[in-house]
């Protein structure tokens, strides 16, 4: 069988992009998990200072609302992509879970401000990590998140729930969002 | 000096094993999801499907997942070994 170089050219473009689209396609159900929790956040936080004494509940009902819709997503991607073995990237997650209740036990920040920066850069180094081994839009979000998050703990103390419901929970939502057209 | 494969070649055949080479060792793509992926009809993704499960490439299962009749397709290790050499005499014609 002979062709052109021309045409091994094309095969070689073909089978990149082919390999390319499965992949996204993999990760699409990851864009429908930050979305989620991009209004987990925004909801929560934005309760957090406005409404300071709801604040308790209201996180309970959107953390159920979060781990839920997680778990759907999940779920459904299992079913268009059925991987052997335990769900590495779940079973990671749980555990940053675990250890992110082992160091607030341990570590105690003293005010909520505290609390918010060590929650939010936690999950950002999460999502640092995640980037650098699938994909740029996340390794990007997690230093995005980080150094808005820095900004607003250090220059805007007073409304720093409100920045990180904007800025946090907004990141999360419009690149999850961004997955969602644009890996399709 | 490698060969190229005129059953992996078919450009529609071609797309299906590099769509089924992204997915790691075992794993299976449900044939819907790959039909879509691809933008193939039924018809012709199940025939071409079939062409490279008669040559060994490819794994065609049927299962319950979440209590749903599925359709999974998997590599087999001679299809990844051959779409492998493939895309090598690919490469080699380009020198």
């Amino acid at each position: 069988m002979n062709i052109s170089k021309q045409e091994a050219q094309e095969s070689l473009t073909e089978i990149e992009s082919a390999i390319a689209r499965t992949r996204r396609a993999m990760g699409l159900h990851g864009g429908h998990i930050l979305m989620i929790w991009g209004i987990v956040w925004a909801i929560g936080f934005a309760t957090t200072q406005f409404c300071p004494r709801d604040a308790g509940w209201v996180w309970l009902a959107l953390d159920i609302f979060g781990f839920g819709g997680t778990w759907i997503c999940a779920v459904k991607s299992r079913a268009r992509f059925h991987r052997p073995g335990p769900n590495r990237v779940g079973l990671a997650w749980l555990v940053l879970f675990g250890y992110f209740v082992l160091w607030n036990f341990l570590l105690q920040p003293v005010n909520e401000r505290e609390g918010i920066a060590f929650s939010v850069t936690v999950f950002m180094c999460a999502y640092v990590i995640m980037g650098l081994w699938l994909s740029r839009v996340l390794l990007w979000l997690g230093l995005a998140v980080t150094a808005l998050t820095l900004a607003g703990f250090y220059f805007l103390p007073a409304w720093f729930p409100l920045w990180t419901a904007i800025t946090g929970g907004g990141a999360l939502f419009f690149s999850g969002l961004y997955i969602h057209k644009s890996w399709k | 000096m490698t060969e190229l494969n005129p059953t992996i070649h078919q450009p529609a055949r071609l797309k299906i094993m590099a769509s089924l080479v992204a997915l790691e060792n075992g794993a299976q793509m449900d044939f819907s999801s790959l039909g879509k992926l691809l933008k193939l009809t039924d018809g012709n993704l199940g025939a071409h499907l079939q062409t490279l499960e008669e040559a060994g490439y490819i794994k065609i299962e049927k299962k319950f997942v979440e209590r749903k009749p599925r359709t999974l397709i998997s590599l087999t290790r001679k299809g990844r070994y051959e779409f492998e050499e493939h895309v090598a005499a690919l490469k080699q014609i380009l020198g």
